[in-house]
């Protein structure tokens, strides 16, 4: 009897002893086998990362679609289209659509940004990679402010690294102003030999170079953007900007190229939206782009349209009107000029909307525009005329991109006997940015530029169900899941917002 | 001291034994309903060890002094106890216990005990009430039958997961269903895009969601009802203690049916044939038609543009265009939806084997169940055998091998929630002036491709979403149970049990070439490889401390090792049209994820009795998780205590008309949570590349945690049972009050933190209720007509106490029309439907817009998406070999969002957009429209119902007509879910949840209800 206690003891002596030696592996076990862990991992991989979810989501292009397409192009009269879901010149109103940038922006682009802000701080081997994460991040963020305002920006992305589940709303103020702090210290602190190579980084294949001018534009358009709000800060950050070196050679332009072989993944967003047949056959150029281009005898028409069988459009294309649906409420036969058929009106140029497409974040030409703005306004020295033209000569040069050939040429021709408006110079610059940055898909841009200049002065469409009648949006709405999962911040940026948060309330800058 | 206890306890034996007169009694032991005999009948000498068992022809003899009491017992059976006289012969007949498990009920880990033992409430089902009226899932039969456990099936159609919810919600977010044990051992009840505790269960994989998604069903839906000898129920923690962590919802037990001796083979065959037809439950207007701003469509354009509006002229009979360019009467097509869904069936056939001695016996079934759901072309075909044999090596060994093994294909599951894809949603919101069957069938033009009746291509044509769309499912599944007992002594014994179950899956998903949305196809292509390892060493031990106090107690150790992985490939642009294989798609991605768990445990139980009629039960369990280890934390073990008591007062205290009086309390620890791996910290990979250059990520949708633990449960019970009047009349009463604290949940995070969620210990959850069981037997005549009735019925009450510092409320789930939500609210119970109320002026008026539409007011809690209050009624008629049964069962106290009535207002389908339609100057499309964007609070409503939930209707024929040939013969005619008694929605079940995560409270575009009949024929040889 006693053995058998013995054995009895034994047996479980020996099963504690096995369960608390196994539990030794269990570290490993619960590590994921498909993942490396922060200090493994190498952080330019959030680099190549970040710089393809700015051109849009990898879930089917989504804000791209709903943002870009169906909001800005639209208001912006630069695209148009029939479907009746193109609701930004029309109802105006699609709670989701107006959610899907932000959704998209913090979980694709910030997440991603700040990690590798966060990853490669005070680390002297990723000096250069850092200031570059410095720089994209600007970049990510003055969009989101811009479209909606009031937005998480110091606690955002911070959910892992500081536990901050409900982000504060920074005030666009202080988010400009941090912006163009960390523009102005990153584009010093690269090092431009000898520093660190920036590895997979799809826009400049790591050409720090390029990477500073990157950072000069960009602070030149953020500069730029508080000429309503802060002109003296517009000045001084327009200042040192102009000063350090802008973009002066559409080489520069900060693109990502498509990739047709990653399917969803790495196809030109625009491209992949647009090119299917449900859109392709519903959305046209819009009737303002094609008579504005038309007005100009700017090369761009022909490189920008085409006819439904796919030829350059000249002098008697003509452009689809805005606010129009399809046998809705105010269908597009009843528009005055109907061609009879949607193929009447010209398309997108098959070759500006292929899956390796590059999607343009900034150009050369934008920033010579925003420079000769600037020197317009006083704001530096110079001269705006020179900047102008040579402004709008990188624009149709930057059509090369699109695998378009003798874009050099036709600049060179064209802007030759161009010159400002006396009187109108602000609206001859302006109007440019908005043409070179709706001629290169970047919507976003020109509904920001437009809020910030007026220019061009575009006619709002009457729709009979737009929620806020015959007025283009000034922002998008909060989404409407931050009442849900955030709402003391979202309440407190609401009530900082004149007018509340609709639609037709300004953000800060848009005075 | 324990060594010459037992020499005392010998001596005392021995003692007895030799002054009491002894003698050998003999007899047999048989069925009172079929008067067939019982092998395996335990017989005991009341008050000693003494003990044995009956053979196969119902057979034992056993010694026993006059006087001393029999006692014997059969699992499924009354007990009987009959004192020795001066006959040496005793036969005696044990009756069915319709209700109960009789004396023994199955346990944690599968150990039987006596039910006057237990400190707690059991709920228990015999396999007889779940094979006759029959739910794919059976699960779903268990709806109504048991107090305190609610189930529902999600719309989902035949196949889809079963929603079982016990004492209430468990999880803030995660997982609310129970944990299914298959023969003492823990089973998975995951599906092939989600196997259980693989992040993205219980959420958006494997079931529906805001955009949409096909259930994907669940674990327990693999078992065979023929197959189950008995359910038993474990509720509380106290009852599910043993099984620690994974038990913080609930246990089910299974026990599937084993060999048992018997003379030669026996053969059983059960055959059922169930049709299925469609309750239409819409009331839509009648009288506009297809169209915007109240005009016809003039051109195939305009009626192409109004697709799914219902904005049309008043529905006149005048030729009409429409979006084919046909023009035809402008009259509402009633019968659109029944047309659509044809008469689905199931067709399930069982033949088992069984055979044996007194040493070996086995049982093997094979069962095939083919499904046709009322959603033209799908279903579900499923093959499952089961072996179930024991055998005896020696006196001291005994020996069980159970092998359950599974194959299931699942045709087409049925898209639900969002439209594209989705028939349900096509179907539902046409405009009754298109004929469905005219217009839209058969889905395809002569090219293939979608015959597109919307200008948003997103609302997919339903006969091409049935007939083109695929979303098949195949799995193979696997689980084998052997186990060895070796009784070293009489009282003690020691177990060695391993258990795999394992399963591979292949979840194919087809967006056919020609779907209006994409045109050039995709695929998805899913292989789940799962499997979970069980191995445990028990040993117990049954001992009599004194003549008056007995001890049983149990030690063990449980290792679980579960690996899950999952590949996904997918493609799109198809370069043959049609040919749906990967390598013909022109884009590819591949995703691959590898999820590994482990859990250790040590386990101990020790019950002690005191002379039949107090006992006290204590247990004890410690889990090691691999899932809470990180590099910062290393506190990976937790303890669960549970203790417990019954005290049968009857014994002691017996007023004439109780037959049988007990008191129990119960106090239990248990956890749970702790089982997603990789949640303690960031993962980085690749998820591709462009042009070359990889492209990184991270990997964590979630906000790691590297100091999570799991979540404790703390729960407190009592009950009462009591028997009156010979047991005629029973009383089953129990109150729990169960908290849940520092959940382990993915909170729903605003997303600018970068993640849409964050893993979290948080909050506290609090359940209290009571649950009742009447059992009654108002008539048993002499003439054999006997009248059973139960009731049962449950109220819970539960509240969301805190939540994290900071939070007021989580998010855990969103309708398609985002302006609802489900939310874990503190201060309110569970799962709160939300959605945006009026917006109202200081004296209460509602604040309107320049065109007159109320405007949003805020977010408001409407109540909670779980049903308070469960009950089901059965009534029970015998009357010579005919029986007669049927189940109501009616839950209370839940709300809905219905975003059917959503699209119904949006698109002017529904009756209440008849309001002032046609006044003048009033843009009823844009009023409604934008009304229901903004005050979304319109579409809550109050999902209680009353339903008759099942029929049956049966004849045993007297084996006599068959010379006794045939052992048994009954026919039954049977149906379910015949009527709704009792609804307060409009257009929609009031049991239409599309999912069973803790969302619940929304629905969409489901598979609508059916009514099932048909008839079970079952004969043994």
């Amino acid at each position: 009897m006693k053995k058998l206690y013995v054995k009895i003891f034994t047996i479980t002596a020996i099963i504690m002893g096995v369960i608390t030696s196994c539990t030794k592996d269990f570290q490993s076990v619960n590590t994921d086998p498909t993942t490396v862990p922060a200090d493994e991992v190498d952080p330019s991989l959030l680099l190549s990362n970040v710089e393809l979810t700015y051109t849009g989501s990898t879930d089917f292009s989504y804000e791209t679609w709903r943002a870009n397409l169906i909001y800005c192009s639209v208001m912006m009269q630069q695209l148009s289209s029939v479907n009746g879901y193109w609701v930004g010149d029309k109802s105006r109103r699609n709670d989701a659509y107006l959610s899907a940038y932000w959704e998209k922006s913090y979980s694709e682009q910030v997440k991603p940004v700040v990690d590798l802000v966060t990853l490669t701080a005070d680390k002297p081997e990723h000096n250069n990679l850092h200031q570059v994460a410095r720089i994209m991040k600007a970049m990510v963020f003055h969009r989101i402010t811009d479209l909606y305002g009031d937005v998480p920006y110091s606690e955002a992305g911070l959910g892992y690294y500081n536990q901050i589940l409900t982000p504060k709303y920074d005030a666009q103020q202080a988010i400009y102003m941090d912006m163009l702090k960390e523009l102005d210290e990153a584009s010093q602190a690269l090092v431009l030999t000898g520093g660190d190579v920036v590895k997979n980084d799809i826009i400049y294949n790591g050409n720090i170079v390029n990477w500073q001018k990157f950072a000069n534009s960009l602070e030149l358009r953020l500069a730029m953007r508080l000429v309503k709000a802060d002109p003296a800060t517009a000045q001084t950050y327009a200042a040192k900007a102009i000063g350090r070196g802008i973009f002066d050679s559409e080489t520069q332009d900060a693109k990502v190229f498509g990739d047709e072989a990653g399917d969803r993944l790495t196809k030109n967003r625009n491209a992949q939206v647009i090119l299917q047949g449900y859109e392709r056959s519903a959305d046209r150029i819009s009737q303002t782009f094609v008579n504005w281009f038309k007005s100009k005898n700017d090369p761009r028409l022909a490189l920008y349209a085409e006819t439904s069988t796919g030829a350059p459009a000249n002098a008697s294309s003509i452009g689809m009107p805005n606010g129009y649906d399809l046998g809705g409420v105010k269908s597009i036969e009843t528009a005055p000029g109907y061609p009879g058929t949607l193929d009447g009106y010209v398309q997108n140029a098959t070759k500006t909307i292929q899956f390796n497409s590059p999607t343009f974040f900034m150009t050369a030409a934008e920033a010579q525009l925003l420079a000769a703005d600037a020197v317009q306004r006083g704001f530096v020295g110079g001269d705006a005329n020179a900047y102008f033209k040579k402004g709008v000569n990188l624009a149709i040069r930057s059509f090369a991109y699109y695998g378009i050939a003798g874009t050099q040429a036709a600049a060179d021709t064209y802007t030759a006997t161009l010159n400002l408006t006396p009187g109108a110079e602000l609206q001859d610059i302006n109007e440019q940015i908005w043409a070179t940055c709706g001629g290169t898909y970047n919507f976003y841009e020109s509904y920001a530029n437009w809020r910030r200049t007026g220019f061009p002065a575009l006619i709002p469409t009457v729709y009979p169900t737009s929620v806020i009648g015959a007025v283009i949006p000034r922002r998008f709405t909060y989404p409407i899941a931050e009442q849900s999962v955030n709402l003391a911040n979202y309440n407190a940026a609401v009530a900082a917002l004149p007018g509340g948060d609709v639609l037709t309330s300004r953000v800060w800058w848009d005075k | 001291m324990k060594k010459s206890l037992l020499l005392l306890m010998g001596l005392l034996l021995i003692g007895f034994a030799s002054i009491a007169q002894t003698k050998t009694i003999s007899g047999t032991v048989t069925s009172a309903d079929d008067k067939q005999a019982l092998p395996s009948v335990s017989v005991m000498v009341k008050g000693t060890n003494a003990g044995t068992q009956t053979d196969v022809n119902g057979k034992y003899s056993i010694s026993a002094a006059v006087g001393s009491t029999l006692s014997f017992s059969f699992i499924g059976y009354l007990s009987k106890e009959v004192v020795v006289g001066s006959s040496n012969v005793i036969n005696v007949s044990l009756s069915n216990d319709s209700k109960q498990l009789g004396e023994v009920v199955v346990t944690a880990l599968g150990i039987q005990k006596a039910s006057k033992s237990l400190g707690y409430a059991t709920g228990a089902v015999k396999g007889d009430e779940l094979n006759q009226a029959r739910e794919v899932n059976v699960a779903n039969s268990l709806a109504g039958k048991v107090a305190g456990v609610s189930v529902t099936a999600p719309a989902s159609g035949p196949g889809g997961a079963a929603n079982v919810i016990i004492r209430g919600s468990s999880s803030l977010t995660g997982s609310t269903q129970p944990l299914y044990v298959l023969n003492g051992v823990p089973m998975d009840n995951g599906n092939s895009a989600s196997p259980t505790n693989v992040p993205g269960s219980g959420n958006s994989n494997g079931s529906a969601g805001q955009y949409g998604g096909a259930d994907l069903g669940d674990g327990i839906s693999n078992i065979n009802p023929d197959d189950i000898e008995s359910i038993s129920v474990l509720k509380g923690a106290a009852a599910a203690a043993l099984y620690g962590s994974r038990a913080g919802s609930g246990v089910i037990m299974i026990t599937t049916k084993s060999g048992k001796a018997q003379k030669g083979i026996g053969v059983e065959y059960n055959t059922t044939y169930q049709f299925d037809k469609i309750n239409n439950l819409t009331d839509f207007q009648y009288v506009y038609g297809s169209g915007n701003q109240g005009l016809k469509p003039t051109t195939a354009a305009q009626a192409f543009a109004a697709g799914a509006q219902s904005w049309g002229a008043k529905l006149d009979g005048s030729s009409v265009v429409q979006f084919d360019g046909v023009s035809r009467p402008y009259v509402a097509n009633k019968n659109n939806i029944d047309d659509f869904y044809r008469t689905g069936g199931t067709y399930i056939n069982t033949v088992a084997l069984n055979g044996g001695t007194e040493n070996a016996a086995f049982r093997f079934s094979a069962n095939n169940l083919t499904n046709q759901a009322v959603i033209p072309n799908s279903g579900l075909d499923r093959w499952s055998f089961n072996l179930g044999s024991n055998a005896k090596l020696g006196k001291k060994v005994s020996a069980d091998v159970i092998v359950n093994y599974t194959v299931e294909s699942a045709k087409n599951r049925p898209n639900l929630s969002d439209s594209p894809g989705n028939a349900n949603f096509g179907i539902t919101f046409l405009p009754t002036s298109l004929s469905a069957s005219q217009t839209l069938s058969p889905g395809y033009d002569a090219n293939g491709n979608e015959i597109q009746f919307d200008v948003n291509q997103f609302i997919t044509n339903p006969y091409f979403a049935a007939n083109k769309f695929i979303q098949d499912t195949h799995r193979n599944r696997i689980i084998a149970n052997a186990s060895v007992k070796y009784n070293i002594l009489d009282w003690l014994y020691i177990q060695g049990r391993v258990v795999q179950d394992a399963y591979n899956d292949r979840y194919t998903r087809v967006t056919p070439t020609g779907t209006a949305y994409l045109a050039e196809g995709s695929m998805d292509d899913n292989s789940t490889r799962f499997s979970e390892l069980n191995s445990d060493i028990l040993a117990g031990l049954t001992y009599k401390i004194t003549p008056d106090i007995s001890l049983d107690a149990t030690a063990g150790t449980n290792f679980m090792r579960r690996n899950a992985e999952i590949t996904n490939i997918f493609g799109s642009s198809f370069a043959i049209p049609f040919l749906y294989i990967i390598p013909n798609a022109t884009g590819q991605r591949n995703s691959y994820f590898n999820y590994k768990t482990r859990i250790n445990s040590v386990y101990g139980t020790a019950d002690l009795g005191y002379k039949g009629f107090l006992y006290l039960n204590l247990s004890l369990r410690n889990d090691w998780y691999s899932t809470l280890s990180s590099p910062t934390s290393t506190k990976t073990s937790y303890l669960y205590p549970a203790a417990s008591t019954s005290f049968i007062f009857s014994e002691l205290w017996k007023p004439d008309a109780l037959t049988y009086g007990k008191f129990r309390v119960g106090y239990a620890e248990v956890g749970g949570g702790g089982d997603v791996p990789y949640q303690t910290s960031l993962g980085y990979n690749v998820q591709g590349t462009i042009s070359g250059t990889p492209i990184g990520q991270i990997v964590n949708g979630s906000i790691p945690n590297s100091q999570i633990k799991p979540r404790a449960i703390k729960e407190f019970e009592i009950g009462t049972e009591l028997k009156f009047f010979q047991n005629r009349f029973g009383v089953d009463f129990t109150y729990y009050d169960k908290k849940i604290n520092n959940d382990i949940v993915p909170v729903t995070t605003s997303i600018s933190t970068g993640y849409t969620s964050a893993v979290l210990n948080i909050g506290k959850l609090k359940n209290n209720g009571v649950e009742l069981l009447l059992t009654g037997t108002p008539v048993k005549s002499s003439s054999g007509f006997t009248w059973n009735v139960s009731f049962n019925g449950s109220y819970n009450n539960s509240e969301v106490v805190s939540l994290a510092s900071g939070l007021t409320s989580i998010q855990v789930g969103i309708s398609r029309t985002g302006n609802a939500f489900i939310q874990q609210v503190v201060g309110k119970p569970a799962s709160q439907v939300m959605a945006f109320d009026y917006e109202r002026d200081a004296s209460g008026n509602i604040v309107k817009d320049a065109n007159g539409v109320p405007v949003q007011g805020d977010l408001k809690a409407y109540g909670s998406g779980l049903y308070k209050y469960n009950s089901g009624l059965n009534n029970e008629f015998f009357y010579k070999n005919i029986n007669l049964s049927f189940l109501i069962d009616g839950k209370w106290g839940a709300k809905i969002f219905s975003a059917t009535n959503y699209y119904a207002t949006v698109n002017g389908l529904g009756k209440n957009t008849l309001v002032d339609r046609d006044k003048a100057g009033f843009d009823a499309q844009s009023y409604y429209g934008n009304f229901a964007q903004n005050v979304s609070g319109q579409f809550v409503e109050d999902a209680s119902f009353i339903k008759l939930r099942q029929v049956i209707l049966g004849y045993n024929f007297p084996t006599k007509m068959f010379d006794n040939k045939i052992q048994g013969l009954k026919v039954s005619f049977v149906a379910r879910n015949l009527a709704i008694l009792m609804k307060h929605t409009t257009n929609i079940d009031p049991e239409s949840n599309y999912n069973n995560t803790a969302a619940q409270g929304l629905e969409l575009a489901g598979v609508p209800p059916v009514r099932s009949y048909g008839f079970n024929l079952s004969v043994k040889f």
